[in-house]
């Protein structure tokens, strides 16, 4: 409908592509960037383009940021159009979170937690002062007889609480599938959607976008009063069954980000009264994405747990079809492309109607 | 955890088999070389490998659970890379290693195969799966003391609420 073929402009397209590779250099005498510097030193930008690409490999991502100039959204997109072209060999069995290698482990709803709290690398109570972590030394003071102490394992706050009937068990929350086919990927996302189908579109949603959703529930647009049971980040271990072995393997680490999110409770009953909760998961480290996707998840309940659906963050055909951001950028910077017959027939009609209404007038 | 042949029956030899392929796995490229090296001093006769599936890189959806305990969904896909060998005895040698490494896979499966031989099964255990093991778990215990030193321990202030 919109926008139409044109022919030409080759030897133009050429140059234009010259100056994005002249461009993407810089100034020659600076030196260059390379792949590992930007796995190594920027790697928060790498885990982003991970999260929203969907697709886990950090020196793909890390090109692609070279590649795209710094721009995340293009080198999610070329992370994404690559990914197109491998054949998908397995599903891995679901990851062991409680068997996570714990590198930050935080609460907000309780102080002291069963295996404590661990604030690991953050810039919660940092200045936010240029230089400021440069005058620290990374080798690290041990405080006597601090790391001594071997830490109890890190139980679960959400499963206290579930043990004490206090909050809905995990299992609890789902089905309304009527919907099965779960992966998006190889199914359209038809709606109402299954919980798995949200929790994965939101998994690669735009952070920006996740976040300005869950700022929207917090401001009183679907409230929904949360807590942070618990916060993780660390490496977990990923495990396929091949068919041709018939028994499970390790094939390497990721890390990822969680976030338990306490909701308000709710019941029929005050015997049945118990939190709700929402759930985050994100590729990499990214707390603000893991938060932010555990808020909307929570929001996007609403309907199953009898809620009122006044506010954007509650609708779900609102927030999955929107939170792509390589469909989104795709239908917005599609506007570049040539429109002309498309405007041609626009001004017609419009020239028309102002001669036909002179002629009225007249 | 030294190789103990008394131990070798099937199911314990599928359990380490498991276990030789995911320290295979997760080994740095680097040090797999080395160990590479050392396997090749310590076999006699290298076999000649036939390849079953030449290395080839693809996708794996990794799945997580709702609330971490509840039902399985589709979190994202991560690059994955696999290859199977035979060599000239009919062991076949597999391999599927999280990323995009065409020779860290073709090495792993490699030595998933040399692993079967059972003459060659302790030695190669001992001199190519521990030492990986062992560096393994110095990086990850490395890892989780220095951030054991960011443990913390919050005081409420009673005054606070008061």
């Amino acid at each position: 409908m919109s926008y139409v073929a044109v022919k030409g402009g080759s030897a133009a397209i050429r140059a234009a592509h010259r100056l994005v590779r002249k461009r993407m250099r810089g100034d020659p005498d600076a030196p260059e960037i390379t792949p590992r510097q930007i796995c190594e030193q920027m790697h928060l930008g790498v885990d982003r383009v991970m999260a929203e690409a969907s697709l886990y490999d950090v020196d793909l991502a890390a090109r692609a940021m070279l590649q795209a100039q710094g721009d995340m959204i293009e080198a999610i997109f070329l992370l994404r159009a690559y990914r197109a072209t491998l054949t998908r060999f397995l599903d891995s069995t679901p990851l062991a979170m409680d068997a996570m290698r714990v590198q930050r482990r935080i609460s907000a709803a309780f102080k002291d937690l069963p295996g404590g709290q661990q604030l690991g690398q953050t810039y919660d109570y940092s200045h936010r002062l240029f230089g400021y972590f440069d005058r620290l030394e990374t080798a690290s003071e041990v405080e006597s007889g601090k790391a001594e102490v071997p830490p109890e394992p890190m139980t679960s706050v959400m499963g206290l609480l579930e043990k004490e009937g206090l909050m809905e068990p995990a299992a609890a929350c789902e089905p309304s599938a009527e919907n099965t086919q779960q992966d998006i990927t190889q199914h359209p996302l038809l709606f109402p959607a299954s919980r798995a189908q949200r929790l994965q579109s939101l998994a690669r949603g735009d952070e920006g976008f996740l976040l300005s959703m869950a700022y929207s529930t917090q401001r009183g647009y679907g409230q929904n009063h949360p807590f942070i049971a618990e916060l993780r980040m660390g490496d977990v271990t990923v495990e396929i069954t091949p068919p041709e072995l018939g028994f499970s393997i390790g094939i390497g680490t990721i890390t990822v980000t969680e976030c338990q999110m306490i909701n308000q409770f709710q019941a029929k009953s005050p015997e049945e009264a118990a939190f709700s909760r929402g759930y985050g998961l994100v590729f990499g480290h990214s707390e603000r994405k893991a938060i932010a996707m555990a808020l909307v998840d929570r929001a996007l309940r609403a309907g199953e747990l009898g809620e009122e659906s006044l506010s954007p963050a509650q609708d779900e055909q609102f927030v999955l079809s929107h939170c792509d951001n390589v469909e989104a950028t795709g239908f917005v910077e599609h506007l570049k492309l040539p429109h002309y017959v498309d405007f041609q027939s626009e001004i017609q009609t419009l020239r028309h109607l102002r001669k036909t209404a002179a002629k009225d007038g007249a | 955890m030294r190789f103990d042949e008394t131990s070798a029956n099937s199911t314990n030899l599928t359990s380490m088999r498991a276990h030789w392929i995911s320290e295979l796995a997760h080994a740095m490229f680097s040090d797999l070389a080395d160990a590479v090296a050392d396997a090749v001093a310590g076999v006699e006769r290298w076999p000649e490998f036939t390849s079953i599936n030449s290395p080839e890189t693809g996708l794996i959806m990794v799945h997580g659970r709702m609330g971490g305990l509840g039902d399985p969904f589709p979190l994202g896909e991560s690059t994955v890379t696999r290859c199977t060998v035979q060599d000239d005895q009919g062991y076949m040698g597999l391999a599927y290693v999280l990323g995009d490494s065409l020779a860290h896979a073709e090495i792993a499966a490699k030595l998933d195969a040399l692993l079967q031989h059972p003459e060659w099964q302790s030695s190669l255990w001992d001199r190519i799966i521990v030492p990986l093991m062992i560096l393994r778990t110095d990086r990850e215990a490395q890892t989780k003391q220095e951030n054991q030193n960011s443990r913390v321990q919050f005081f409420t202030m009673e005054t606070m609420r008061s």
